[in-house]
């Protein structure tokens, strides 16, 4: 407890004036020569222990109301780490995107922080705070003993907000368990952030099943700070419609905005332009965007010259400004080269199995674009090597294997190099694949990671569907979750050896899967190359899914997926790791590279070869959104080769609204101690406020109380 | 203090009635227990030589023949023995309400309403053993100028607080003990006194005194500070009879001290009302005015009593 005005607490010592007047008026009686003295001694007795207790009570009334008096007004404040003793503190602050959202002049984090220093600054003598950085994932900032602090204070001053989400568990994992082993008698957690409900809903039971095994005299604290957000933007995607770009031509983008909050924003401005030429791009206005409501913004871009270009795309102003945009870098392109090689339709011998799968691609980019997207269709056996060398992608449509429709050995032979160089190869396995000479020695097993199987009959009454439930929503395919993918297959991989989903070692991935959970698209890499291949024909005679609207969305994702090339990513999310490959042409030496990560700070480069290539990354955790610029002293080194655009965690826009107390009690399964922090109460918050409103009625009551017990007592003042 | 010559003068019409049979040595005006002859009818009783022949009913001869003589009721004086308690508790008052002024006023009154109805009154005072100086006993006497000197002796005296023992000596017990011891003859007995000592010795006493047929008036005499205690804050209580000295606040006290009060002065007419004695309560420091001739008038309608077993 302490005492904002302490030298009023020197009125304690009117206490005594109720004693010293007793004692006063004790020392001088009057004197009067009485005679009922017999009387007078019989009532004494009777009454004087009566009168004596009362009169003790009356004092101690007295002296109460003055001592309580003089306590109100040396202003107490009660200090949240009551109690003496040192304390051994675990200081969480969240430094998730949300942290970011402006609280009037300051932003949550920054509040965050002063109240943190304020805790620092207010633990008692002897304690030890060991300070946490939380987002996705804990960064320990160090620890401060016997009350030196500074480190502490510093590391808290360095703390700048993250585009990375929130996940309170491995934090408060951490902190408990670092306390278990404490030698101090007191051990607290305190949590500084903004208690948004996304790093609270990724635990499950696990906080419960944590606060079970507390350690003993161990308190919770959540330190709350920011107040509900009614409304805020985010720029979700942006993507080209034509799923490529092409150099030097205006192209039909789509910009998807969502208002994440719950009251409607107006007035909003979205501008799509390429991130460092801020005086091109497009504007367009939007009168109004409900709360909750997402719409897809129709807008051109024109991306000048073929290679790399950052993109950027802004959404209005609001309180959390990092989701009101979104980098992305773009490959454009002079010109795409499809080679089709197409086998026969079961269905209908005039019409290769490729039919729709090539009308899909030219529906793609519009009239503009005839000639840069060059589709070349060729019947299996009549593929020639050579058409390879002048091929971005590769088409197999159901082309037979073997036999004389069968493509041609030295094609055959000519496709895994051509892909290895880094190459896309989309393979769809239809009735054709029956057709083939020894599933052993063919050619395209290792291409396959497992031949393909002739078609298997469906019973009547079975229907096999793309499962969207399986499609990640992370993926660049989730976007047709929602999307009717209808009944596409009958045909199957004999054996898809190894699929996984993600690891360093991983070759293969599914995609899709369908409703049996037999894969439907699957991804792997080859080399610099990259193989999709689906156990389906996109054609009438299996399905009717090219028939359907989301089969040009398909095909156009596809495309824009696999020519960017499936490990040399240059947009990549905040929670991955930072790292790409140079251009083969590339031959700078490691040690001239640096990254330049946004807001100029220079990081170091760690290179190493792959594959002939030089792959640059960035061993620090990544926790910026915005461009990333890899950099070299290298003459040789383009600049544009070297963008990275890392896109922050879409989940912290969402819900900035605080979470209630009550529903984080509920997660830890008991009653946490809960504070909020705002401007005004930053740096007094551990203190809980003055008491001395509290204490005045006490004192008023106990007043009156003495009052009418003096009256009742017959001691009037 | 003096009585007022209104007082005197209403009293004096009243007279004091003994409500016993007195005895006295001269015919007065009250009834004697001897029978004689006089206008009060007694009884009648055979005639014995020696009767006077007077006072034979010549009625009742005419219709029973035989001689009866008629008695009549012998009406004498009686003698006033009053007590007066000079202890240091009758000290209390300030001048002019001081309770031995006002003991004094009251046995001025009665010596008066007796002497001038033909009585005889002797008076003692009272005081603690020791003080004899102070004491004044004046044998019974009819004659006025015996009367007028002793309330002027009486006057001089002042009863004087006693801080020298440590408890009070009882002085209106072995008065009346030693009064009863001596009086061979019924008559009235007035004691002026507060009482301020234990009463069931005091009672026994008093009971002596009414078996022996003695009329007795107590006038319990009581300032009005000693029946509402009316101090407030800390107050040094020094007692006027003997060192004892108590530090209190009175007004926390109040309400029980005056309970006390009442308890004991009702103890003490009831026990008068038991024992037919005449009780008065007087206040000090108010005029005795109505009390005295309340109780005079109140004795001539009241019936005559006897000795208490």
């Amino acid at each position: 407890m302490q005492f904002l005005a302490p030298w009023m607490m020197l009125g304690m010592t009117a206490a005594a004036v109720p004693l010293v007047l007793h004692l006063l008026r004790r020392s001088k009686p009057m004197v009067v020569r009485f005679a009922a003295m017999e009387f007078l001694r019989k009532s004494v007795q009777e009454t004087s222990k009566r009168i004596r207790f009362r009169d003790l009570i009356l004092m101690l009334m007295r002296m109460g109301v003055l001592m309580l008096l003089a306590f109100a007004m040396a202003r107490p404040t009660l200090s949240l780490i009551s109690g003496s003793g040192p304390v051994d503190a675990a200081i969480l602050v969240d430094v998730s995107r949300s942290m970011a959202t402006v609280e009037g002049q300051s932003s949550r984090l920054e509040q965050a922080v002063k109240a943190a220093g304020a805790l620092l600054d207010h633990l008692p003598k002897g304690s030890t705070a060991r300070l946490f950085a939380v987002s996705d994932r804990v960064a320990d900032l160090g620890i401060g003993q016997a009350g030196e602090f500074d480190s502490l204070r510093e590391a808290l001053a360095n703390l700048a907000p993250t585009d990375r989400s929130g996940d309170l568990f491995p934090a408060f994992a951490s902190a408990i368990d670092l306390l278990r082993s404490s030698p101090l008698s007191q051990r607290k957690v305190f949590l500084f952030s903004d208690m948004q409900p996304a790093g609270w809903q990724k635990q499950g039971d696990a906080l419960r099943a944590l606060a079970k095994n507390l350690p003993p005299a161990t308190a919770l604290h959540m330190v709350q700070t920011g107040t509900p957000v009614p409304s805020n933007l985010q720029v979700m995607s942006m993507s080209p419609v034509a799923g490529i770009c092409f150099a030097g031509q205006r192209q039909a983008w789509q910009v998807r905005i969502q208002n994440q909050g719950d009251q409607p924003a107006t007035d909003i401005v979205v501008h799509l332009g390429i991130a460092d030429d801020p005086t091109g791009g497009e504007t367009v206005r939007l009168d109004r965007l409900d709360g909750g409501e997402e719409r897809a913004v129709a807008m051109d871009l024109l991306l000048p010259s073929a290679g790399y270009h950052p993109v950027l795309a802004k959404a209005g102003t609001d309180r959390l400004d990092r989701d009101n945009q979104l980098h992305k870098v773009i490959q454009a392109r002079d010109r795409v080269r499809v080679l089709v090689v197409s086998g026969k339709s079961s269905m209908d011998g005039n019409r290769p199995a490729g039919f729709f799968l090539t009308h899909a691609l030219r529906a793609l980019v519009g009239d503009n674009s005839v000639g840069r997207l060059e589709v070349k269709e060729a019947r299996p056996d009549r593929a020639l090597p050579d058409f390879l060398d002048e091929a971005d992608l590769l088409v197999l449509a159901d082309p037979a294997l073997a036999g004389p429709e069968g493509m041609r050995p030295d094609f055959l032979e000519r496709i895994t190099p051509w892909v290895k160089s880094g190459k896309p190869l989309w393979y769809f396995v239809g009735s054709n694949a029956a057709n083939r000479a020894d599933e052993k020695s063919h050619p395209l097993e290792n291409l396959l990671y497992g031949l393909p199987q002739p078609v298997r009959p469906l019973a009547a009454n079975q229907t096999q569907r793309l499962n969207h439930a399986a499609i990640p929503t992370g993926d660049w395919l989730g976007e047709f979750r929602t999307a009717p993918l209808d009944q596409v297959s009958q045909a199957e991989f004999k054996k898809i050896t190894p699929i996984t989903s993600s690891g360093n070692n991983a070759v293969a991935r599914s995609l899709v899967r369908f409703n049996d959970g037999a894969p439907a698209l699957l991804l792997a890499p080859l080399g610099n190359g990259l193989v999709v291949s689906a156990p389906w024909v996109p054609d009438l005679d299996f399905t009717d899914l090219p028939l359907r609207p989301s089969f040009v969305p398909l095909v156009q994702t596809l495309l824009a997926k696999t020519l960017e090339g499936a490990e040399d990513p240059r947009t990549l999310p905040v929670t991955g790791s930072l790292g790409i490959h140079l251009p083969s042409q590339e031959s700078a030496k490691a040690g001239d590279f640096f990254w330049l990560a946004p807001g100029g700070v220079k990081l170091p480069v760690v290179t190493r070869k792959e594959n002939d290539r030089l792959f640059c990354f960035n061993e620090a955790p990544m926790d910026k959104a915005g461009l990333w610029k890899l950099q070299s002293t290298g003459k040789s080194f383009q600049e544009s080769d070297g963008l990275v655009a890392v896109q922050g965690a879409i989940d912290e826009g969402r819900e900035l609204t605080p979470m209630q107390p009550a529903e984080i009690d509920d997660l830890f399964g008991l009653k946490v101690q809960h504070e909020q922090v705002t401007g005004d109460n930053l740096a007094t918050w551990t203190t809980l406020g003055e008491i001395s409103s509290r204490i005045l009625p006490l004192v008023m009551l106990l007043f009156v109380l003495e009052a009418l017990f003096a009256w009742w007592c017959g001691r009037p003042l | 203090m003096k009585p007022s010559i209104n007082l005197l003068e209403q009293a004096k019409q009243l007279g004091l009635r003994a409500l016993t049979l007195v005895e006295g040595l001269r015919v007065g005006d009250q009834a004697s227990p001897l029978r004689g002859f006089s206008v009060e009818f007694a009884q009648h009783r055979e005639y014995v030589p020696g009767d006077d022949l007077r006072h034979i009913d010549w009625r009742g001869y005419a219709r029973t023949e035989r001689y009866i003589v008629k008695q009549y009721e012998q009406e004498t004086n009686f003698t006033a023995h009053l007590l007066l308690d000079l202890s240091g508790s009758m000290a209390y008052g300030k001048a002019g309400q001081s309770k031995h002024e006002q003991a004094r006023v009251l046995a001025a009154v009665v010596a008066h309403v007796a002497v001038s109805q033909g009585d005889a009154v002797g008076l003692k005072t009272l005081d603690e053993p020791g003080y004899t100086a102070r004491l004044a006993q004046f044998q019974p006497s009819t004659k006025p100028d015996r009367l007028r000197l002793l309330l002027e002796q009486v006057t001089s005296l002042q009863p004087q607080a006693e801080r020298e023992s440590e408890q009070s000596v009882p002085v209106v017990a072995p008065a009346v003990r030693q009064l009863a011891e001596r009086l061979t003859r019924k008559g009235v007995v007035a004691i002026f006194s507060d009482f301020f000592e234990p009463w069931q010795p005091l009672l026994a006493e008093l009971h002596q005194l009414r078996a022996r047929g003695q009329d007795v008036l107590l006038f319990h005499i009581l300032h009005g500070d000693e029946i509402d205690l009316p101090w407030e804050g800390q107050v040094l209580f020094e007692d006027l009879e003997s060192s004892g000295a108590l530090i209190t606040r009175p007004h926390l006290l109040r309400a029980s001290y005056k309970a006390e009060i009442q308890k004991w002065q009702q103890k003490m007419q009831d026990s008068c009302t038991r024992l037919q004695i005449e009780y008065a309560l007087v206040r000090s420091e108010a005029p005795p005015d109505d009390t005295v001739l309340t109780l005079l008038a109140r004795r001539l309608s009241k019936r005559r009593i006897g000795r208490v077993s």
